[in-house]
């Protein structure tokens, strides 16, 4: 158990952790959003997708398409859910042209069920036509509260209503079937207040059960919600003949799931190469000024429901897990815990029994690092020497879809020569600071590229789930995933800086962290900024 | 007879036909407005069989709220009139509030118009809390439906108060009860709408369809028996109903439609109308002749000749029958049992043809009881018909 784990490198798990946590787990996909942003190039025109779905399903989901270059002549969208494909598909539906807004289209699709889907963006002009497969889940992440106002004006029509039919029945009762001209008599009129209590008796019963309805149907509703999947992560010391890598501890994360360890998710998917992506940042460094902590691991699966990985040294905290999950589906999972790390050893540790079992190492793409975060557009020096800025191109409001773009130099003020890293131009992870949200962006945008690959090649038929997927990087910075002929390719030998795709789906203080590879080795910067609470417009 | 006396029963009888003008504009407005909530409703059903998505404005949904707003407001006209601007009191309706005076049916139509106002805002709450409709049948929708039927039970009852001032009038009722039976019919098909689930083809031979069958028909063919001054008052009101359901089983499909929901798996092309409707019209006739040759002093052994009758005439028409529809002879422009809602699975019992398998002895005990609810709802029936045949207000 964690809470004797305790140690210089002993970790234990916050006693007040699920009621810390509970505001933001029931938010996932990503933690905290269910928001899509994704860059691609439909045919001639490259293409800005936001989907912003409402947190209820089944929904109307507004789609918005901004076209980055180029004018076209028509936009389409159309949802297929991943099982069914395109065949089980309503047709493809017109976008229009958001007024005030030039190069925006929008449409809100009509999705039904909790589910993956592939949202087919098409855009038809003269520059050429083609189309964008936009992964998309859907699920319940929220309540909604009833207004006072809305709720005093319900009670009091229903008020209404129940005095109105107690008092028309006791009419009917008493004057109903008199002969015209006739007025009821003291028998009668008795005999409607007897009818009228009889009613009452059972319009009580009739409301009670009605209220024991609607509490049904939320507590259904409540069970439908999106819920975390339930993980015990442990950290133990590594016996000394176990370490490497400098590392003299393991954290092992235990899925607890039910609904996991019945078999009920679908298969996963590695995601650029990874079952999991493993990101431990730092929480209690909300001093604007204080260093964050950010290690970016990637455990290995040793059993079905256990990933484990070595842990680098990290300094002493409380420390926010992430851990995300894509399945066949396409959909990507996070699951969300707390670690404290202390500066003694943990005092369990952990047992190799068979000469088979595999020791927990750190591999090439994993990364660590405490530094300062400075603002956007300010210069965050790296370790390896030289600086990273990164800028917005759009103020930050809360909803809109902007581009955050990264400059890396090296220590002589050249721009540095980048290689990809796990595929791509770089990874960025935006937390705010209460952790309430947190995502995993790549320069497509916020979906995974592995998803994208997946429903295509399933609308396609091809049954092959988990067949090796490649992304290639452009001279552009831009990418695309195709499945691989061979062996894994090298790495390019360079590749644009990136720049990421995404909206603020909040309004806070948050941390954007970046990791790009450079010299083979990977540089982490951390910058931090602030989200205004108003919503720009709409869609932008 | 004093001189007072002969005056008020003068005012009385002016007023009665005098107002027998203004209430038939009335009448007229409501079983308009009870029409347009089952054509609606029928629409509606369709739409989502074969669109499957919709908006507040569909034709559909303006057709229910156009009944609602038509039977509110002609009602509340009418309560308006005879309270506060029709001179001299007749002492010929029904009043609330010590105030507000209207016929009973008016009052039914203004409180299933108020119902039907109150569920448009909790719908929209309700969707926008917890999501578009995953199943129909929600909170805010049964209150909803609460209003609609209120609606019904209104225009009934304004057409057998018609129906026995009619009577009280000339000695007997030409037109009125034709009105009452096409009531009663509008009632048979938003039973019929209700308990579609449990009537579904597959269900044909399980005792649960007959069951259900027992809860739902049998209260209001006898009361058709009671409150009806015709003939024949269950067969027309049956037939009327039979009519009703296969004008919609012809009429649908002749419009072109295509699902704008997925996952669709049943190609769509044309609107989905409802099933071939439940033959009610044996069961009916049987019904009318037990009301007719069944003389008994009590209620409850006539409750007992109904509820049988009722039972044993529906399992020996309607069992049978659905071998036919199942068959591939019934899949036809006639009866139209290759109709699907686009989200039916293909290999779904109803698209194979299938019936879904019960236990003999389940569905013997189902008939059994179903048999004793008839019987109680047919009591129920006798009481209600006989109430509704006195009505004058």
């Amino acid at each position: 158990m964690m809470f004797a784990a305790l140690g210089r490198w002993g970790v234990r798990r916050l006693a007040s952790v699920s009621a810390l946590l509970l505001g933001w787990v029931t938010l996932t996909a990503h933690v905290g959003t269910n928001q899509v942003v994704l860059e691609g190039r439909a045919g001639g025109y490259p293409i800005r997708v936001f989907i912003d779905p409402p947190g209820v399903v089944p929904a109307q989901v507004p789609i918005m398409v901004r076209v980055l270059d180029g004018a076209p002549t028509r936009v389409t969208v159309r949802a297929a859910q991943w099982n069914v494909g395109t065949r089980g598909a309503p047709p493809a539906e017109d976008a229009t042209p958001v007024p005030g807004d030039p190069g925006v289209w929008s449409h809100s699709l009509w999705i039904m069920t909790a589910s993956s889907y592939a949202v087919y963006v098409r855009v038809e002009g003269a520059a050429g036509s083609g189309e964008v497969v936009v992964p998309l889940q859907t699920s319940a992440t929220r309540m909604l509260g009833m207004k006072q106002g809305m709720g005093f004006m319900l009670a009091g029509l229903g008020g209404l209503l129940v005095a109105g039919l107690l008092t028309i029945i006791g009419a009917a009762k008493r004057e109903a079937t008199l002969p015209s001209g006739e007025r009821p008599s003291d028998t009668q009129v008795r005999g409607g207040r007897r009818v009228m209590l009889v009613t009452a008796a059972l319009l009580t019963v009739v409301l009670l059960g009605g209220w024991r309805w609607w509490d049904v149907e939320e507590r259904a509703y409540r069970r439908r919600m999106l819920r975390p999947i339930a993980a015990n992560p442990e950290v133990r010391a590594l016996p000394a003949g176990a370490r490497a890598d400098g590392a003299t501890a393991m954290l092992s994360i235990a899925i607890t799931d039910s609904l996991w360890r019945t078999n009920r998710y679908p298969q996963l998917l590695p995601d650029h190469g990874k079952l999991m992506h493993l990101f431990l940042v730092d929480a209690t460094q909300n001093a604007t000024s204080a260093p964050a902590t950010i290690a970016h691991l990637h455990p290995l699966r040793i059993h079905a429901d256990t990933f484990v990985t070595a842990l680098p040294t990290l300094p002493a905290g409380r420390y926010v897990l992430f851990g995300d999950l894509l399945f066949q589906s396409g959909a990507t999972r996070t699951i969300v815990d707390t670690l404290e790390l202390s500066t003694t050893a943990p005092r369990a540790e952990a047992r190799f029994t068979a000469s088979g079992d595999s020791l927990p190492l750190l591999n090439a793409d994993d990364a660590w690092r405490t530094s300062a975060a400075v603002a956007l557009d300010a210069n965050a020096p790296l370790a390896g020497g030289g600086t990273m800025r990164l800028v917005a191109d759009g103020p930050l409001a809360v909803g809109r879809d902007l581009r955050l773009t990264v400059a890396v130099r090296d220590a002589d003020g050249r721009e540095s020569m980048l290689e990809p890293y796990m595929g791509m131009a770089g990874h960025a992870m935006v937390m705010r600071v209460d952790a309430g949200v947190f995502v995993h962006l790549h320069p497509m945008g916020t979906a995974s590229m592995t998803a994208q690959a997946q429903l295509a090649r399933a609308e396609r038929g091809d049954t092959a789930s988990v067949a090796p997927l490649e992304a290639t990087v452009g001279d552009d910075g831009r990418h695309t995933m195709h499945e691989m002929a061979g062996p894994p390719a090298m790495p390019a030998a360079a590749v644009a800086a990136p720049a990421f795709p995404f909206a603020f789906p909040a309004a806070g203080d948050y941390f954007v962290f970046v990791q790009v590879r450079r010299r083979g080795v990977i540089e982490t910067a951390a910058f931090r900024t602030t989200v205004k609470a108003a919503r720009a417009d709409a869609v932008r | 007879m004093t001189t007072s006396a002969i005056r008020a029963a003068t005012r009385s009888v002016s007023s009665t036909s005098s107002s027998a003008i203004t209430l038939s504009w009335q009448l007229s407005a409501v079983v308009f407005a009870a029409t347009s909530v089952i054509v609606g409703l029928i629409w509606d059903i369709s739409w989502h069989m074969t669109i499957g998505r919709d908006t507040f404005w569909t034709p559909a949904h303006l057709a229910i709220y156009t009944g609602g707003a038509v039977a509110g407001l002609a009602s509340g006209f009418e309560v308006l009139r005879r309270s506060f601007f029709a001179g001299v009191r007749a002492h010929d309706d029904v009043t609330i509030w010590r105030v507000f005076h209207g016929p009973l049916g008016g009052w039914m139509c203004i409180w299933g118009a108020v119902a039907m106002v109150t569920s448009a805002p909790f719908d929209d709450w309700w969707h926008d809390a917890y999501g578009l409709d995953v199943k129909i049948i929600s909170p805010p929708h049964a209150v909803l439906a609460l209003g609609f039927i209120t609606i019904l039970a209104g225009a009934v009852l304004m057409a057998v108060r018609e129906q026995t001032r009619e009577h009280l009038r000339s000695g007997h009722a030409v037109i009125t009860p034709w009105i009452v039976a096409y009531a009663n019919a509008l009632v048979l098909v938003m039973l019929g709408i209700f308990t579609t689930e449990f009537h579904d083809r597959p269900l044909m031979h399980s005792g649960v369809f007959y069951l259900v069958s027992a809860i739902a028909f049998p209260a209001v063919l006898v009361s058709a028996t009671r409150n009806t001054r015709l003939t024949w008052p269950a067969t027309t009101a049956a037939a009327m109903y039979t009519v009703m359901v296969l004008v919609q089983l012809w009429v649908l499909p002749l419009f072109e439609g295509s699902p704008k929901l997925g996952p669709i798996r049943t190609p769509v092309t044309h609107m989905v109308p409802m099933d071939f409707p439940l033959l009610l019209l044996p069961v009916a006739v049987a019904m009318d002749v037990v009301a007719r040759s069944v003389r008994s002093r009590s209620a409850w052994l006539l409750a007992l000749a109904f509820g049988v009758t009722f039972m044993v005439v529906h399992v020996v028409t309607q069992w049978p029958f659905a071998d036919f529809l199942m068959s591939e002879a019934s899949r036809n422009a006639f009866f139209r049992t290759d109709n699907f809602p686009y989200m039916m699975p293909l290999d779904w019992p109803k698209v194979r043809g299938e019936f879904i398998p019960q236990p003999a002895e389940r569905t013997l005990w189902q008939l059994a009881l179903g048999t004793v609810i008839a019987t109680l709802t047919a009591r129920l029936g006798l009481t209600y018909g006989a109430w509704l045949r006195s009505v004058q207000r």
